[in-house]
């Protein structure tokens, strides 16, 4: 009994224990210690009987809900070649802070592009043959925690910075004037700033359909 | 190669000639447009009136206002410092250099534009002294008026500015007739 509870307890080892899990743990238990009963009732001995159990069940992966057997070297790849591809966009649209006292963010744009380039090219002449099961269900959380992580940095960040800009003519009730076109510009790439990071969200976006798109069915595994 | 591969390509190369079109081309145009117009700046035949059409002021004691027009005007890469006579409408600046070093042709012509721009820009300025090491010139209201008219503030619009100053300026005579 304890030897198979061991086994069931290794066999969840990396999964969480949503209150799902844990009955289908439960389940699972229970029908191998029916099933190594059986056995010895039948007339195996015990470390047979416990042996047989276990080689019915190796894996529960394919048993939880939201799990996925996926194509994880494709899955991995076409990752890469999503942040390469978001840092490029975010490359060009960083361009026009070179004329303003945020250049450094157009720097790293083409760090980042330049860096994922490499990356991606390394990545491509490794073998992309391994499978595994990942979960979509904590794939879509990451990506809905992540918009609303953004969304609050994103409010914050521009309520602070407006606060930053405007608050002393609000509070003494002074009209704001703009005179040269470099101080608007600068003003207003403030305000942009914050706004760029909307790739990081929008990349972890595309991961959760990268990672539906690379299912891989059981039968195309054997 | 697969379509998202060559969209990859294709945007890297878009990226790459805008952001060298812009750090080699356009960046360094800007600043040289930019260099250009603060040399231009410095001298009463180019300088661009408009730039100083944010420092009116009806009061010659606004001594930020005042300091922060003549930075604005020709000679302003010379270093000065100013007294402001609230009571006599007047004001002096002490230019720190000598007129030769700057030149004398230069210095007349400049200063005459100054007075025009500074009366006609602060209302109640009556006279200027300016001081260099070992000269000195003064103008006032009275004298600047009778030449170019009254009001001097009327004077401020581009195209009037370039032609009753600015160009009366280009002529030698024009300018001695201030330092008789």
């Amino acid at each position: 009994m304890k030897d198979l509870r061991e086994y069931v307890e290794e066999l969840f080892r990396n999964q969480r224990l949503t209150p799902e899990v844990k009955d289908l743990k439960e389940e699972i238990l229970s029908n191998m210690i029916a099933k190594r009963d059986d056995l010895i009732a039948q007339g195996m001995d015990e470390d047979t009987a416990t042996m047989k159990a276990k080689e019915s069940i190796s894996a529960v992966d394919y048993l939880i809900d939201g799990n996925q057997l996926t194509d994880v070297g494709k899955y991995r790849l076409e990752c890469t070649q999503t942040i390469l591809l978001n840092s490029i966009i975010f490359w060009i649209f960083s361009l026009p802070l070179l004329f303003t006292g945020f250049r450094v963010f157009s720097y790293l744009g083409l760090l980042l592009a330049v860096g994922f380039g490499v990356l991606y090219l390394c990545q491509r002449k490794q073998s992309l043959d391994s499978v595994a099961f990942i979960s979509v269900t904590a794939s879509e959380k990451r990506k809905k925690v992540i918009w609303i992580v953004w969304s609050l940095f994103v409010i914050v960040s521009l309520g602070m910075i407006a606060a930053i800009t405007f608050g002393s003519n609000i509070w003494f009730g002074r009209p704001f004037s703009l005179s040269e076109p470099y101080q608007m510009a600068n003003i207003a790439s403030r305000f942009y700033l914050p706004l760029l990071t909307v790739f990081v969200p929008i990349t972890f976006g595309n991961f959760t359909s990268l990672l539906l798109k690379n299912r891989k069915e059981c039968g195309e595994n054997e | 190669m697969s379509k998202k591969n060559i969209l990859i390509i294709c945007l890297f190369a878009v990226a790459a000639i805008l952001f060298c079109t812009i750090l080699f081309g356009i960046i360094p145009y800007n600043r040289a447009q930019e260099a250009e117009y603060i040399r231009k700046q410095t001298d009463a035949l180019t300088h661009d009136i408009t730039s100083i059409q944010e420092y009116k002021s009806p009061y010659v004691g606004d001594a930020g206002n005042t300091g922060n027009l003549f930075r604005a005007l020709p000679l302003n890469n010379v270093s000065m410092m100013f007294e402001i006579d609230s009571e006599a409408c007047t004001l002096t600046v002490n230019y720190l250099d000598t007129v030769q070093n700057i030149g004398e042709e230069k210095v007349q012509r400049d200063l005459i534009y100054n007075s025009v721009a500074a009366m006609g820009v602060i209302d109640n300025l009556a006279g200027i002294t300016y001081n260099f090491s070992g000269e000195s010139y003064s103008f006032d209201r009275q004298k600047i008026e009778e030449v170019f008219g009254s009001p001097l503030s009327d004077l401020l619009e581009p195209e009037k500015w370039s032609k009753e100053v600015q160009e009366p300026l280009n002529s030698d005579n024009f300018v001695i007739r201030f330092f008789d």
